[in-house]
């Protein structure tokens, strides 16, 4: 999604098509071009996902037939395992090149193969499974219906996850107006500027601190680099997640939103609410409430909630950095339920610094592969290396100020509250500026697409 | 009005990307499909590098972008920083111990010849402009590591201060706003520096009439930091106000001889690589210049890509001068001896920029 090639050819080709197309061919067209797009970019790929599509599609179908026999549940046991098994084998995070196997100390599976969409297929798959035996929805019998939802190809990176019953009318209708389409080119935009502009710059900025030894970094540098990192992933994932929404938007299915102002949350529990929310609602109606329903008591809460705070972060790279964050973020959320009393108490300014700071801390675990190189690196923010700034924190500071503004002001709602004020409302002013800014994004993208760093066009996650 | 600046998006948004994605099609860089294909590893990386080497305005686009970067507070471009005036290039892949290898190699040739030896290592841009550089950004200081790699050398060899007579001119065109090399005023400096340590008297550029090759370039620097505000380059050549000395010109890499009757080449005006104007650049690994000064000594000189520029001064002194670019005995798997007998030459200079000299991997071939 982040290419001269997807830009300027296969983005007005397919929109021309799509366009041209009968409204009874265009979800065929949309599955197809899914498909097109995992054999292009690896046809080996195209094997796990016609496991998942076939799987969800059978499973779907025995499950509605056997509904209330104990056969139905051995069906979405049997389904549920072949995803979650799809989804640890062939999800593959370019940032670390992790899967399965690499958190036991093994090598990398099926080394330089890139799986898309195996961080959303098999998602997509159980959440379709479970919602039929659930009895939200009737099975889908359309085959190609249902391959058209999981191969719905602009969420194939960082989503949004969403349930077969949110999109199924959409996916029916393929609304095409100038208003979807004009709003959808905006987000579409909007995403791709978070990632080329913003987060490519805060990885590089992470990439510089990171290369420093340890030994000699900096307390202030390293707090500048972990906030580089937590800014980077936020823009990242944000960012191919507001493109897939733009470019499900063109095609007349309006996606829900996926973040909220994550760095104004007040708690953990918050944060992991505002923070790519259709993770959470997927791991909270998938997992949580799930094992919820077959367990009891204080114990069996807590089991489920260590369940699904580790399969959330799993998503971001199946490796032990994953695992060693998501015990950090329990542990942090056991805490704040400790003293949920007297943080209820301070204002709510002060939580959010305190919820800023603790993040901080942990987020080297998310960062680092290597948990050693995590703790070391979280001793170096508190002045391990006995140098609390030198020339190299000021020239960061100096140099990367300006975005560190401009990040902050987003994630942390600035930009949000002025939008929601209707500032910049004018209907007038608002009729002349759009198209303008629409068409400046795109300049702005097309310059970082020409000369920006190639290495990072791609999804990190 | 909604419903206008909908339409207004749309349209604008897709006539933008179809006017750039013809002229791609139709204005693609030369070369059939077939070939493009087969130089690459497959299909998708053979459509992906066509369009973005065929992406229409690409220079501009990188303006664009290194102007946003540069106006966000961001001065450095990969290993290029901008300073108020000029670019430069901040090496920080220079190893410590690759120089004293190097230096090891140049005491090993002193060792092995009769003819007396001298080394010149010049500061780049960044060691004498490094005020004007984040320390961060900077290594250990180029007037340090001279003054260390002159410490180790055998004391049959005679060091070159350059740095000292290029630091006081700093202040003048000495070194190019956006291609890593030293002008001609630059070479000038040095020369008159080493040619009173080699034995003789510097002319002065009285004697010289300039001429201005080209009055505005932009050197390699500026492709990777296309910043707007950056003042072009130009490029100076001198002339012998007398009769040139220079009789001919012979520049060979393996099999290929090329014949010239001057220093300058004029024809790398016309090329991407402008200072190639100065001796053809680094593209020879042996470049023989004879002068009509009977009884004058020759010259043997070690080289790196600094020495094309400052050879033409030298030409007023020498019968012959023999350059030789250890980079070039790499790529033919020669060593020096097979090239030239160093014993032959009245003088021998060994001349490298800093940088270069301590991280070439190529004077191993000095034997």
């Amino acid at each position: 999604m982040i290419s001269l090639a997807f830009l300027y050819f296969f983005l007005p080709l397919f929109m021309a098509a799509y366009a041209v197309l009968p409204g009874a061919l265009r979800g065929k067209f949309v599955a197809l071009t899914g498909a097109g797009i995992i054999a292009w970019i690896e046809p080996v790929a195209l094997i796990p996902v016609a496991v998942c599509v076939i799987t969800a599609y059978l499973g779907g179908i025995f499950i509605n037939n056997l509904s209330g026999r104990p056969s139905a549940k051995a069906v979405l046991a049997a389904s549920v395992i072949i995803n979650a098994a799809a989804f640890l084998l062939f999800h593959r995070t370019v940032y670390d090149r992790s899967d399965i196997l690499t958190l036991f100390g093994a090598a990398s599976f099926l080394k330089k193969a890139t799986f898309v969409g195996m961080a959303v297929i098999p998602m997509n798959a159980i959440s379709y499974c479970v919602d039929v035996y659930r009895k939200k929805y009737k099975c889908e019998h359309r085959f190609m219906m249902l391959a058209e939802y999981l191969l719905f190809f602009p969420i194939f990176f960082a989503g949004p996850l969403i349930g077969y019953g949110e999109v199924s009318k959409g996916l029916e209708k393929h609304d095409l107006s100038f208003s979807n389409c004009a709003a959808g080119i905006r987000l579409l935009m909007l995403g791709m500027f978070s990632k080329l502009v913003i987060a490519n710059t805060m990885y590089e900025l992470w990439e510089h601190v990171r290369d420093i030894p340890i030994e000699s970094l900096p307390a202030l540098t390293g707090w500048i680099g972990i906030m580089a990192f937590g800014f980077f992933m936020y823009f990242e994932v944000r960012g191919f997640s507001d493109m897939a929404r733009g470019l499900a938007q063109m095609l007349g299915i309006v996606l829900p939103k996926n973040f909220h102002e994550p760095y104004r949350s007040v708690s953990f529990m918050d944060f992991l609410r505002r923070f790519n929310r259709s993770l959470y609602r997927w791991c909270h109606s998938y997992i949580y409430r799930s094992v919820r329903s077959h367990t009891s008591g204080i114990m069996g809460r807590f089991f489920a909630f260590v369940l699904a705070v580790s399969a959330g972060t799993f998503w971001y790279g199946t490796s032990m950095r994953s695992l060693v964050f998501a015990a950090m973020l329990i542990f942090m959320m056991s805490l704040e339920m400790l003293l949920s009393k007297p943080l209820r108490k301070l204002p709510k300014l002060a939580r959010t610094l305190i919820f800023v700071a603790v993040l901080m801390m942990i987020l080297p675990f998310m960062a680092f592969t290597n948990i050693n190189d995590a703790f070391s690196y979280l001793m170096a923010m508190f002045g391990s290396s006995m140098i609390a700034v030198d020339n190299v924190s000021e020239y960061l500071l100096g140099t990367y100020l300006l975005f560190f503004v401009v990040c902050i002001f987003i994630s942390g709602g600035i930009f949000g509250y002025f939008f929601r004020k209707k500032v910049f409302m004018n209907e007038y002013l608002h009729t002349i500026i759009q198209p303008v800014w629409v068409i400046a994004l795109l300049m702005i993208c097309t310059a970082f697409l020409v000369a920006g760093d190639t290495r990072l066009f791609t999804y990190m996650f | 009005m909604k419903r206008f600046s909908d339409g207004i998006t749309v349209a604008a948004f897709f006539a933008i990307l179809a006017m750039f994605a013809v002229s791609v099609i139709f204005f693609r860089d030369n070369g059939s499909i077939k070939q493009i294909v087969a130089d690459e590893p497959d299909m998708r990386s053979a459509v992906t590098h066509q369009i973005e080497r065929s992406f229409p305005l690409k220079n501009n686009w990188h303006s664009m972008h290194d102007d946003i970067m540069l106006f966000t507070g961001r001065r450095l471009f990969g290993d290029i920083y901008l300073t108020d005036d000029r670019l430069v290039r901040v090496d920080n892949s220079v190893s410590e111990d690759k120089m004293i290898m190097n230096i090891a190699y140049v005491n090993e040739l002193a060792a092995n010849t009769e003819s007396p030896i001298y080394m010149m290592l010049v500061p780049t841009a960044a060691g004498v402009y490094g005020d004007n550089i984040p320390e961060a950004l900077m290594g250990k200081s180029q007037r340090e590591m001279i003054n260390d790699a002159y410490m180790q050398l055998d004391r049959r060899i005679a060091s070159i201060d350059a740095f000292y007579p290029l630091y006081s001119a700093k202040d003048e065109y000495v070194y190019y706003r956006t291609e890593d090399l030293w002008t001609s005023f630059g070479a000038y400096y040095a020369y008159c520096e080493s040619i009173k340590t080699l034995g003789e008297s510097p002319k002065t550029l009285e004697n010289y009439d300039q001429e201005y090759a080209l009055t505005a370039f932009y050197g390699d620097m500026y492709s990777r930091a296309m910043v707007s505000g950056l003042d072009p380059d130009r490029i100076n050549i001198f002339r012998s106000k007398v009769h040139s000395p220079v009789k001919s010109v012979v520049l060979t890499k393996g099999n290929d001889v090329k014949e010239a009757d001057s220093v300058y080449f004029k024809s790398a005006l016309k090329t991407s690589s402008k200072t190639d104007i100065f001796l053809m650049g680094d593209h020879y690994t042996k470049c023989d210049i004879y002068n009509d000064l009977p009884g004058s000594p020759t010259l043997l000189i070690i080289k790196g890509s600094f020495a094309n520029t400052i050879v033409p001064y030298y030409t007023a002194h020498y019968r012959k001068i023999t350059m030789v670019d250890p980079d070039g005995l790499k790529a033919e798997g020669k060593d020096l001896s097979e090239v030239v007998d160093p014993d032959e030459y009245d003088r021998i200079l060994v001349l490298y920029d800093i940088d270069s000299f301590s991280t070439s991997d190529s004077l191993t071939f000095l034997k």
